[in-house]
């Protein structure tokens, strides 16, 4: 089951080095609100990572924000808001991610969920959630897209 | 004094019994690395399914080697941060169940402090001489890249840290990227000595290498998210043929020497291939070198201790040691079974910290985020 459907498209957005892509997750930060998962997709090395920094620093985190790679999730407080910065790179499948008690960060109303691979798990996704795709163009050049996850009938 | 200590917060279930901080009875780890390799990473529900199973038998055992009964155990000591949640839950669970049945103290462990006892476990001396401070501690694992100074009355502070990704995770990322097996960081280690470390050119991360500036307040911090995207693009410019490759790479593995190739360019692909994880490893190597150094000189530091799963690598090892002999700074590097996620660091930490009056009680609390680098309390 793919999460990314064209029909969905909100955004297309190219990001011409690290700093803007950094950059745009800082504004887009500033427009959600908590209860929102938003689902990184992309490769290695594509700026998921540096997106999610520019989502923290948006929020006013000023901690370096590491990748969860191995930790699987970080959390970030600021301002009264809590940020769920999560990885599924060493969680390969919907019933890993279920055990591992996913469902408590994904319907939390009380954060802001950012969700690196988070294509592995595209049925625990809420319908209301922020697909982001991430394509590299060149070794400098991302194509950011943003998706609706789908309309819910 | 004899403590139990217990390690859960990851992929090992070790337990190991150590006498007054130093005289490690025991130390078993179960080793799980067999069953992650199936599916290419740690799985943290695997991981504390696996934990569950395995407790008791790596408790039994570790007594039965120590040749004592659980009634001899005077405390019981376990991680409980950082790590995966319901992993360290497994560890703090069982050690409150045992505390409670033998009426014993408990003492709850910070997994990165442990690290660096971990690397003077087996230095008694160096913990009591006053003139070996301060000591700075270069931490390498898979989720942490840290440089800690501890100071005479055991206040530690930390120095530097990553900004993205850990050592650990670039050795084991890259080790993907170039299609090896995991854990990569041990295999990246074998095959870079076929290779020509100067061969490609890797960005060392914050190092102001190529005329790029570095903050001051980025000196001693790490980076190592450029060299992962960096080898990324460079394997796309070069079009390895993965199946043939494959097979003389593990030959290379297995019989630890370079096979003729069927022909000339077979033989030439596999020592690109070998170049590239070599000059990979030693962007790594280096950045860790010349940031643990420079360290070393701002803070005229008396001694240097590296600890965590990457301190076993050996091109570390070496450069380190040639820059240590160097500066004159006495280096120790943790043994390989100190080195990786043991329970004898958790056990002889805690002499320590029972000693200088801390413990905790039954509403002890497992978390997965580190809070702090607490005080080590080393009594000199």
């Amino acid at each position: 089951m793919t999460i990314i459907k064209s029909e969905n498209l909100i955004e297309k957005f190219i990001s011409n080095q690290e700093y803007e892509t950094e950059k745009k997750g800082a504004c887009f930060a500033k427009t959600l609100t908590c209860g929102t998962t938003l689902a990184l997709c992309g490769e290695f090395g594509v700026g998921k990572t540096v997106f999610t920094r520019g989502i923290a620093r948006g929020f006013g985190v000023e901690l370096p924000i590491t990748s969860p790679s191995f930790t699987i999730i970080q959390e970030y407080e600021c301002a009264g808001k809590t940020l769920y910065h999560l990885d599924l790179y060493r969680i390969e499948t919907e019933d890993s991610a279920l055990a591992f008690g996913i469902d408590e960060f994904i319907n939390n109303k009380n954060a802001i969920t950012v969700i690196e691979w988070g294509d592995r798990i595209p049925n625990l996704l809420d319908s209301d959630c922020i697909v982001i795709n991430f394509e590299s163009a060149s070794p400098d050049q991302r194509v950011i897209r943003f998706y609706k996850k789908q309309v819910s009938k | 004094m004899k403590i139990l200590g217990i390690e859960t917060s990851c992929d090992e279930t070790a337990v190991s019994i150590v006498e007054n901080g130093h005289n490690v009875l025991t130390n078993v780890v179960s080793s799980q690395i067999k069953k992650h390799a199936l599916y290419g990473g740690v799985i943290p529900e695997l991981a504390a399914r696996e934990h569950l199973n395995n407790i008791s038998t790596v408790i039994d055992s570790a007594l039965l080697d120590a040749r004592i009964g659980i009634n001899d155990i005077d405390a019981v000591a376990v991680t409980k941060t950082p790590g995966l949640l319901p992993a360290l839950l497994v560890g703090v669970s069982f050690a409150k169940g045992l505390v409670s049945s033998l009426n014993i103290p408990l003492i709850g462990i910070n997994h990165i402090t442990a690290h660096m006892f971990g690397a003077l476990i087996d230095r008694e001396s160096i913990i009591n001489d006053p003139d070996s401070y301060p000591v700075v501690s270069l931490i390498v694992s898979g989720g942490h890249t840290l440089l800690v100074i501890i100071e005479r009355d055991g206040n530690c502070t930390v120095i530097g840290r990553t900004l993205d990704d850990a050592a650990g995770e670039a050795f084991d990322k890259g080790a993907k990227i170039l299609q090896l097996s995991y854990p990569g960081g041990p295999l990246i280690d074998k095959l870079s000595r076929f290779g020509n470390v100067s061969r490609f050119n890797f960005p060392r991360g914050l190092c102001g290498a190529s005329g790029n500036f570095v903050k001051p307040e980025n000196r001693l911090n790490f980076s190592f998210s450029g060299v992962k995207t960096s080898l990324l693009y460079q394997l796309k410019e070069w079009d390895f043929g993965w199946s043939e490759l494959g097979q003389s790479v593990r030959k290379v593995i297995v019989e630890n020497t370079v096979p003729e190739g069927k022909n000339r360019n077979q033989s030439q692909n596999l020592m690109d291939y070998l170049d590239m994880i070599a000059s990979y490893q030693e962007a790594v190597v280096d950045a860790l070198v010349m940031k643990t150094m420079s360290a070393v000189k701002d803070r005229n530091v008396k001694t240097l201790i590296v600890c965590g799963g990457v301190a076993c690598n050996s091109r570390l090892r070496e450069k380190l040691k040639i820059e240590a002999d160097e500066t004159k700074v006495p280096l120790i590097i943790a043994k390989p079974e100190y080195c990786t996620d043991n329970a004898a660091m958790i056990a002889g930490l805690a002499y320590y910290q029972l000693v200088s009056g801390e413990k905790d009680d039954l509403d002890l609390d497992a978390s997965p985020s580190i809070k702090r680098i607490e005080q080590i309390p080393l009594n000199i």
